[in-house]
């Protein structure tokens, strides 16, 4: 009895529903909302010099120059003479990058503070989803970096010493539409280290984020910590952590950001673990960076 | 009681009756398609989603839509994202849906070739707006086509494009529909 008044409520409901609502009725069709890939966790490939989880988009162009000024406070060197670090450049780094595939891109770079050459590729192996049945997004980086320039002592008597790589994995999280946040275990190799007790290998862990406050314009921030003994123990020329944070705006093609941080250098291979400069003694500095894409072809085609 | 049952059971069964053929009456688009184009002084912006879901009622002349926002396809990849991250934000408003109604009085079961509007709710960006639009509605052996073209303006939906960008993108948008249902 209570089996068919059931049943009868159901069909009848079915009814007056066909009736009167038939984008319910179509909306009910197609079923549960189908698993997207989380797009845009962050705006570029940086967040500010650190690599974010993305890459390129196919046969997009990405030409990108990034400038660091000189040091801000007194106590490292800034005054109205330097106009506090404006007229001196830490470093200037140039890059073309292009995207291959959805997942992969490669590039090239260059840098002025030790004018490292670096060829650099970066794969997405895992995009997080909307339904999180993959939580995370991890992309791999890896480059080899070359350095042509003069030094008065032994450090490049070979040329094999002037070359250094650096992997990363980069484990990324879009949190909320507007909050996303990444850590990156690092491995840098140096095949040539000129003080004594300095590790050829390091290894660094880094934290990533961004905030959206509006549709176009982010708060961008980032640290790295590394691991070495050589580092923690150099009370002549003390080492510390680069710690950055900037303003990052998007319009359309472009992607501008406005940064302070601690590290002179730009390229992961130096800024990571050679970063002497410290806030607390006025060490940080204004940096900047545009990137431009270029696309190039349809997509669909 | 026995009765009491006797007599749900016939309404039980009328009520089957009748839902089956309220199903039958309506009918699936198969295959569809929608596209919109707006020209502007930098680049033209086209993008096409064959992921067209519809339903038509032929007796009640209702007709649905729903188009997931995420299927769009753009000639730039970049543009694609931003489209649905900034100016669709289509993690919020996942589809663009219509539900309304065929306005002229004509027979869907008969074949032929008939002018039509419809009118209903169109709702874009979380925002629902009335409107009207033409269609083209052949009638072909139970198959029905239906074609149409309208205007949307980005204002009435609440799509906001930055000054800088008024330039690249349009304030009025062409959207082209094209759907085919058999049964």
């Amino acid at each position: 009895m209570k089996r068919i008044i059931v049943l009868l409520l159901l069909t009848q409901s079915g009814f007056l529903y066909a009736q009167s609502d038939l984008l319910k009725m179509l909306s009910d069709s197609m079923g549960k909302a189908k698993s997207e890939l989380v797009i845009a966790t962050f705006k570029g490939t940086r967040v500010v010099s650190a690599q974010s989880n993305e890459t390129l988009k196919p046969n997009n162009l990405d030409f990108r120059i990034a400038h660091r000024f000189g040091n801000i406070g007194s106590q490292s060197g800034g005054n109205i003479h330097s106009l506090y670090g404006l007229y001196s450049s830490s470093d200037i780094f140039i890059s073309f990058e292009y995207g291959i595939s959805n997942r992969l891109m490669a590039g090239f770079s260059s840098s002025k503070m030790h004018e490292e050459l670096q060829g650099l590729i970066k794969y997405k192996t895992l995009i997080q989803t909307t339904d999180d049945k993959i939580p995370i997004s991890v992309t791999l980086f890896a480059n080899s970096v070359i350095t042509p320039e003069k030094a008065f002592d032994i450090r490049y008597d070979k040329l094999i010493y002037r070359l250094s790589y650096c992997y990363q994995v980069i484990l990324a999280r879009k949190i909320t539409r507007d909050l996303s946040i990444e850590i990156i275990p690092v491995l840098l190799h140096r095949n040539f280290v000129l003080y004594q007790g300095d590790e050829n290998d390091l290894f660094s862990l880094g934290a990533a984020g961004r905030y959206k406050f509006s549709r176009s314009s982010s708060i961008i921030t980032e640290y790295f910590y590394t691991f070495s003994k050589f580092r923690r123990s150099n009370k002549e020329t003390p080492y510390y952590a680069p710690f950055s944070i900037g303003y990052e705006v998007e319009t359309g093609g472009h992607t501008f950001s406005i940064m302070l941080s601690n590290s002179p250098g730009i390229l992961e291979n130096d800024f990571i673990v050679n970063t002497t400069d410290a806030w607390q003694k006025g060490g940080m500095k204004l940096g900047f960076s545009i990137s431009r894409v270029f696309a190039l072809g349809d997509h669909r085609k | 009681m026995k009765i009491v049952m006797k007599y749900l059971s016939v309404i039980f069964l009328l009520s089957l009756v009748f839902t089956i053929k309220t199903c039958a009456q309506i009918i699936k688009c198969k295959e569809g398609s929608v596209s919109f184009y707006s020209e502007a002084p930098i680049e033209n912006i086209d993008a096409i989603s064959k992921n067209l879901n519809s339903f038509i009622n032929l007796s009640g002349k209702s007709i649905a839509y729903i188009i997931p926002i995420r299927t769009f396809a753009f000639k730039r990849q970049l543009m694609q994202e931003h489209f649905n991250e900034k100016y669709m934000e289509s993690d919020k408003y996942p589809n663009a849906t219509f539900n309304g109604i065929i306005n002229e009085d004509i027979d869907l079961t008969k074949n032929g070739s008939y002018k039509v509007t419809a009118s209903g709710k169109l709702n874009i960006h979380g925002v629902e707006n009335p409107v009207t639009v033409p269609g083209t509605l052949i009638v072909k052996d139970g198959t029905i086509q239906i074609t149409s073209e309208f205007m949307v303006a980005i204002k009435d939906y609440k799509i906001k494009i930055p000054v800088l960008l008024f330039k690249n993108i349009a304030e009025n948008i062409l959207v082209k529909i094209n759907a085919l249902y058999t049964p």
